[in-house]
């Protein structure tokens, strides 16, 4: 039952995360309408992923593993791209919100970005709902104990969601000020694993053929197949033996973007920002 | 409503598809690997070239979940969230070479050696006999277009453009 409830609560946290933190975000913009499209689309990608499981079953195929690692690290890539704009925006807009100024005109967020933000809880959710499908209704085949197997993936992706849902209610509550300047740094780390997962994927895809030796181990902290190995790694992209390539691309990632989000700002209000990308 | 629904169809797929399971063959050999806590068992392979499956099975351990086949650093093919009582399989057309199994972080690589032909076309007689008359063929037509091209620049380089044939 462990090892199936630690897969579902890896393999679910992950999107629980990026869909919990658009969640939070529209919300503190006051964007309601856009939250209702947010879980229309949650609901449509975990049905569709539903569906493409139950199919691969019947017509008795796989899930093809390259394309999917394929379609990991392209959204994965893609939620980088997001985190990365929201972490630029609240600096941007940091001072105002410090104030509690009522949000100008120039604060509102534009129509393209919100399409973009819902588009992508969706395609969050269909990322990992794919292999979450497919893994579910393999652990109720399970020989060894179906009942135990697929009651541990289910409450492990059951538990993935509260956790979604606890960052969005979370995310709620704090004010907006201190909702802004303490994620800015949490997402630094999201987005630096998010690329870490990419480099990960794009390496199972057959993309990503070199800097592949072990750079450093961390198995002591990520017990593989353990309930805090699935959180570090779903939500934070911590990989046991972590690749060359993978602690390359999240170092170069989350050093300067950290610095840019704790540069004190009040000091050189008008200083160009160091970086944007 | 709606789950419940779509649950008793998932069940209803899943028994379906429990009948159908392994009465097809995907041609070629099989090779069964154990996923145990120690990582692949066998550590290490020694298989003939051509189309193999790769089938991994997971008998009651938590610490290898996956099952992969590499080169160097490239991934060829691989299985994942292979849990207790589950099992997986891909298929590969592997040339004969030093391959590498892995069942996933926290576990040692394994050896994996294709031995034999190259691959199932050179060792059907027709294809390598058509294989041998079409490099006559081309070594025969680079050797013309040689004397040709050369009767062309000499007469190029010796200022005579008229030797030049209109094509």
């Amino acid at each position: 039952m462990l090892p199936t409830f630690v897969i579902g609560l890896r393999e679910g946290v992950e999107a629980a995360l990026i869909v919990g933190i658009i969640a939070a975000f529209l919300r503190q913009e006051n964007r309601t309408d856009a939250l209702r499209y947010v879980w229309i689309g949650v609901g449509v990608a975990a049905l569709l992923c539903a569906a493409v499981g139950v199919t691969l079953q019947i017509v008795n195929e796989d899930l093809p593993q390259k394309q999917q690692e394929g379609l990991e690290t392209i959204v994965g890539l893609a939620a980088v791209g997001m985190v990365t704009f929201m972490i630029v925006w609240m600096r941007r807009h940091a001072r105002g919100l410090r104030k509690e100024l009522e949000r100008s005109a120039a604060g509102a967020l534009a129509q393209g970005s919100i399409v973009a933000l819902v588009a992508m809880a969706f395609f969050a959710v269909l990322r990992e709902g794919l292999e979450t499908a497919v893994f579910l209704l393999a652990a109720f085949q399970s020989a060894a104990n179906p009942g135990a197997a697929g009651a541990g993936a289910v409450i492990g992706v059951a538990l993935a969601v509260a956790i979604g849902w606890g960052i969005y209610r979370g995310g709620v509550r704090l004010n907006l000020a201190r909702f802004f300047r303490l994620t800015a740094l949490v997402l630094v780390l999201v987005a630096a694993g998010l690329l870490a997962s990419a480099a990960h994927t794009a390496h199972e895809a057959g993309w990503l053929n070199f800097l592949q030796d072990q750079a450093l181990d961390l198995s002591w902290l990520i017990v593989p197949g353990s309930v805090t190995s699935s959180l570090l790694t779903g939500m934070l992209g911590l990989q046991p033996q972590p690749t060359v390539a993978e602690a390359a691309v999240y170092l170069l990632y989350a050093v300067p973007m950290a610095a840019y989000v704790l540069w004190p700002q009040r000091s050189r209000p008008r200083a160009p920002a160091p970086q944007t990308a | 409503m709606r789950n419940f629904t779509l649950l008793v169809a998932a069940l209803a797929a899943v028994s379906l598809a429990a009948c159908g399971k392994d009465d097809e063959d995907k041609g070629g050999r099989k090779v069964t690997v154990e996923l145990t806590d120690a990582g692949c068992s066998p550590l290490k392979l020694r298989i003939p070239a051509g189309p193999t499956t790769f089938e991994a099975t997971n008998e009651g351990t938590d610490k290898a979940t996956e099952f992969e086949v590499l080169q160097g650093d490239r991934v060829l093919g691989e299985k994942e969230n292979i849990t207790e009582g589950l099992s997986g399989s891909f298929s590969l057309d592997l040339d004969p070479g030093r391959y590498q199994i892995w069942c996933g972080q926290g576990t040692p690589k394994g050896v994996l050696e294709v031995t034999g032909p190259a691959s199932s076309a050179a060792a059907n007689p027709t294809l390598a006999a058509a294989v041998r008359g079409y490099d006559r063929y081309v070594r025969a037509q680079v050797a013309d277009l040689q004397v040709a091209t050369r009767a062309f620049t000499d007469a190029v380089r010796d200022g005579d453009v008229g030797q030049v044939p209109p094509h």
